[in-house]
């Protein structure tokens, strides 16, 4: 007996020292340990831009999150995404420790941490039932702070961006400038009298300059300025609408001085509000932009009254009345090919949607290299701009005649340049009322060449780049979002920041995404749509013209209480009976649009249930009839 | 070496020449499909991704692995085969090692077989293959490990029914010490320290990290040294028993 207790006895003290010893490998395992990143857009590694900055940060940055994870009412997307946020903050910690603290709190209500982090500027946001969430992120280097106030999960792609971001602000202490000129109001309007009485209000500043502002600083540049200013240097002109001789010399000669320039016009702009205001005045609208002068001395071939179709990239437009969508050769929706493949800035670009833009070419004498961006298929024409006032789509489609020649509707023009003027033109008149002595200001010295290679952006559209053809804005938690539509806002952004020479914040603009829809779906969907959007606009528009002439014959009783004739009465029927029938139809195309989907979802259920069981049924059964022979042998 | 092998393929042929395993693979497979379908909304999600099927693993292996496991030793025990057993030339740790192993390939195999879903959402989307392989490689370390508690338990008693239950009490606790709600509960005792260390000892925690797409040393570590612990507890409990 006395043998058995003591073996037990040492078997309870070897088991109690396994589970120690599994609890203190666990615990080293905790401080010695590597990781394998095996998704396949490496979600949870960092990027090389971000690397990159990350090394050069030479004084101690401490990173504050502050997420309540525990929030009872907290949906899941935000619960998810704020663990991938805190897992995302470590990875920047792991790539400079020495450098780098990293904090996460978790502001509970009432407590000293969310005190902190609304001195920080974190507002957090209600979550309706008096529950507020905090998902804020403040980094600080010394004295200075930085804030992403609320971490947006549809910002998800660029989660990464956003902190290299802050962190690469942080450590900056001089930003580049750029400096806009622009005849549209891209950095927001105050609405003048004619626009208030309309009851327009100021219009905010355009999304890509706010994207755009967060690297750079970027300031208005005056169409009446001589010079551009010294500390400029990126320059953007916008939809440049017969600028003066003194404009455009400042423009000549900031190039020549090496300052980077784009150039973005459009031969029928619909976002152009000086062209609408005219065009509601009765007067014959002047959308169109051009550099004239300046193009002419760089040998670029642009037409500024012409529009580019495009065969080959359409784009499905609802043309209103009877004739329902279109694809509308007019409007570029961009696919892979159109873009240059070498350029980082590029390469990864899909799907882009331009509006009427132009084309240009260069002039074989051009003293400028041309690198394309974007480049046009062969399947195009050029169209007059004035057709868009009078005829539809489908009349203008008609109108374009492919030449096989294919247009750049964006490149970078490099060379050295020579100007396009003798000498620094006249200063404008100025105004006799003006009371102000004129300011005595030092001009620098005529150049008649470049003493360094130029660069050039040119974009032959505007309204690509205006919000309502690049984001999607919607309202979450009382904050105002914008996501991007397409890679329109890439594209611009990713340009000007390449010439800027923030190439590393390039890198990480481009990458991979934590969601995958069902692409499958989707295709049929879109699939479907296409068929049955066609047949649903034209039923809907004969269910009108029926209900139209029902309410006709309707009011025709009321008014005049004349008795109907059978003839009316029949007529009536007739068209009560259509009315029905049109009814019944549109609902089978609705029905149809969801069916494909609805039946391969059935299909997959059921083949992921059943085949595999029913493949082991028959394998069991093989076995016992194996061995019921082996046995009854 | 060649005598596990030759353990191995032994008490897997008797799982496939038994309906045991068919009904079990069965009940796992449509048990996992079906909670994905129909419990987890699949379709609906609109994601390309298998972390709706992954995420009931911890809680249907609750139920599943002990099934299986609870007849490994008890059963020899209870018909005496355990004898036989221990009769030839192998050590206990070899024994051990070959009921396990046998048991995990097992459950191995009904992982595989869940390969339609693997196709499914590549054909509906594109989905991060990477952190699927990675969902898989957690799924059946998980599965080990609650096997190697199973086999613990099922080495205590000749009761089986003892054993399961025993065996989903003490998985549950584990799948437990990670779960959102416990969790807090937990932080409301003991400092933060502390409750993390707990929470560290969870197979949810280490399921869900694992099954993100980054193959952390930690992870596999908690999974390995939980079955290595489990299985020498295996043997020290059956030779206290062989002793009497």
């Amino acid at each position: 007996m006395k043998k058995r207790q003591r073996l037990l006895g040492s078997t309870a003290v070897n088991i109690v020292l396994v589970l120690i010893i599994i609890i203190a490998i666990n615990v080293i395992a905790a401080s010695l340990y590597f990781r394998l990143d095996i998704t396949e857009e490496k979600l949870y590694t960092l990027s090389d831009g971000t690397e990159k900055i990350v090394e050069k940060i030479s004084t101690p940055v401490t990173l504050k999150y502050y997420f309540t994870k525990n929030l009872e009412s907290l949906p899941l997307t935000y619960k998810t995404f704020g663990r991938k946020i805190s897992e995302l903050l470590k990875e920047y910690q792991n790539l400079n420790p020495e450098m780098i603290q990293l904090e996460i709190h978790d502001p509970k209500p009432d407590s000293d941490e969310e005190e902190w982090a609304r001195k920080y500027g974190l507002t957090g946001g209600d979550l309706g039932n008096g529950e507020r969430l905090y998902m804020g992120l403040v980094i600080t280097q010394e004295e200075r702070e930085l804030n992403i106030p609320l971490l947006d999960p549809r910002r998800e792609q660029f989660l990464e961006y956003d902190i290299t971001h802050l962190l690469l602000q942080l450590s900056q202490k001089k930003d580049k400038k750029i400096g806009v000129l622009s005849s549209m109001p891209v950095m927001g309007a105050m609405a003048n009298r004619f626009q208030q009485m309309q009851g327009q209000r100021n219009t905010p500043k355009w999304v890509f300059i706010e994207e755009l502002e967060k690297t750079f600083k970027v300031e208005t540049v005056e169409p009446s300025v001589q010079e551009v200013p010294e500390d400029i240097s990126i320059l953007m002109v916008i939809h440049p609408k017969k600028l003066s001789e003194t404009a455009l010399y400042a423009i000549d000669q900031f190039v020549l001085r090496g300052g980077e320039l784009i150039v973005m016009v459009d031969p029928n702009s619909r976002v152009d509000p000086t062209a609408a205001m005219m065009a509601q005045m009765g007067q014959m609208p002047q959308a169109s932009s051009n550099l004239e002068k300046l193009f002419k001395q760089w040998g670029i071939n642009y037409q500024p009254n012409s529009i580019l179709g495009d065969k080959d990239h359409p784009t499905r437009v609802n043309a209103g009345g009877n004739t329902g969508a279109v694809s509308f050769t007019l409007w570029h929706t961009l696919s892979g090919e159109s873009f240059n493949k070498e350029l980082i800035a590029t390469r990864e670009l899909e799907d882009m949607l331009l509006i009427e833009p132009g084309g240009f070419t260069m002039e074989k004498t051009s003293p400028l290299k041309l690198q394309p961006l974007i480049r046009s298929s062969t399947n195009t024409g050029l169209i007059e701009s004035f057709m868009m006032r009078y005829s539809d789509p489908l009349t203008i489609n008609k109108q374009v005649k492919p030449t096989g020649q294919s247009y750049i509707i964006a490149g970078i023009l490099t060379g050295k340049l020579t100007s396009a003027f003798s000498k620094r033109p006249d200063p404008p008149k100025k105004d006799d009322k003006d009371k102000k002595p004129p300011q005595k200001v030092t001009l620098k010295p005529h150049l008649s060449k470049g003493e360094q290679d130029s660069k050039i952006l040119l974009v032959t559209d505007v309204d690509f780049i205006s919000d309502n053809f690049s984001v999607e804005q919607f309202n979450l938690l009382g904050k105002v979002f914008r996501q991007p539509r397409n890679d329109n806002l890439n594209f611009m952004v990713n340009m000007v920041e390449f010439l800027g020479g923030a190439q590393e914040m390039m890198e990480i603009r481009t990458r991979g995404r934590f969601r995958r829809p069902f692409s499958h779906f989707l295709e049929l969907e879109k699939a479907a749509q296409g068929e049955y959007q066609d047949a649903e606009s034209k039923l809907n528009a004969q269910l009108k013209e029926v209900q139209a002439k029902l309410s006709q014959l309707n009011v025709q009783k009321g008014t005049n209480k004349i008795v109907l004739t059978k003839q009316q009465i029949e007529q009536i029927k007739q068209f009560r009976e259509e009315e029905k029938k049109t009814k019944s139809k549109l609902r089978e195309i609705r029905k149809l649009l969801r069916q494909d989907i609805e039946s391969a979802k059935t299909w997959l259920t059921q083949v992921n249930l059943i085949i595999v069981p029913v493949l082991l049924i028959l394998l069991g059964l093989a076995f016992y009839y194996i061995r019921f022979r082996k046995q009854s042998n | 070496m060649t005598q596990i092998t030759t353990l191995i393929k032994r008490e897997l042929m008797s799982y496939f020449f038994s309906p045991v395993a068919y009904v079990f693979i069965i009940i796992f497979l449509l048990s996992t499909v079906g909670t994905t379908f129909f419990l987890g909304n699949f379709f609906n999600s609109n994601q390309a991704s298998l972390e709706i099927f992954f995420l009931f693993h911890p809680w249907l292996y609750l139920f599943l692995i002990p099934a299986i496991g609870m007849g490994l030793w008890a059963e020899e025990r209870n018909t005496g085969t355990i004898e036989l057993l221990f009769t030839l030339p192998i050590s206990m740790m070899q024994a051990v090692i070959s009921k396990f192993l046998a048991g995990w390939i097992f459950i191995g195999i009904a992982l595989l077989l869940t390969f339609p879903m693997i196709m499914t959402v590549n054909y509906l989307g594109e989905p991060d293959n990477g952190v699927i392989f990675a969902s898989y490689l957690a799924s059946f370390l998980m599965a080990g490990s609650y096997l190697a508690i199973t086999c613990v338990t099922s080495s205590l008693t000749r009761n089986q029914v003892i054993s399961f239950i025993l065996s989903v009490i003490i998985c549950f606790i584990f799948v437990l010490l990670g779960w959102g709600v416990f969790t807090d509960v937990l932080n409301k005792m003991f400092p933060a320290w502390i409750s993390d260390i707990i929470s560290t000892f969870s197979f949810s925690t280490h399921f869900n990290s694992l099954s993100r797409g980054i193959i952390d040393s930690r992870d596999l570590i908690f999974f390995l040294s939980i079955i290595g612990g489990g299985l020498v507890i295996n043997a020290l409990i059956l030779e206290t028993k062989k002793a009497s």
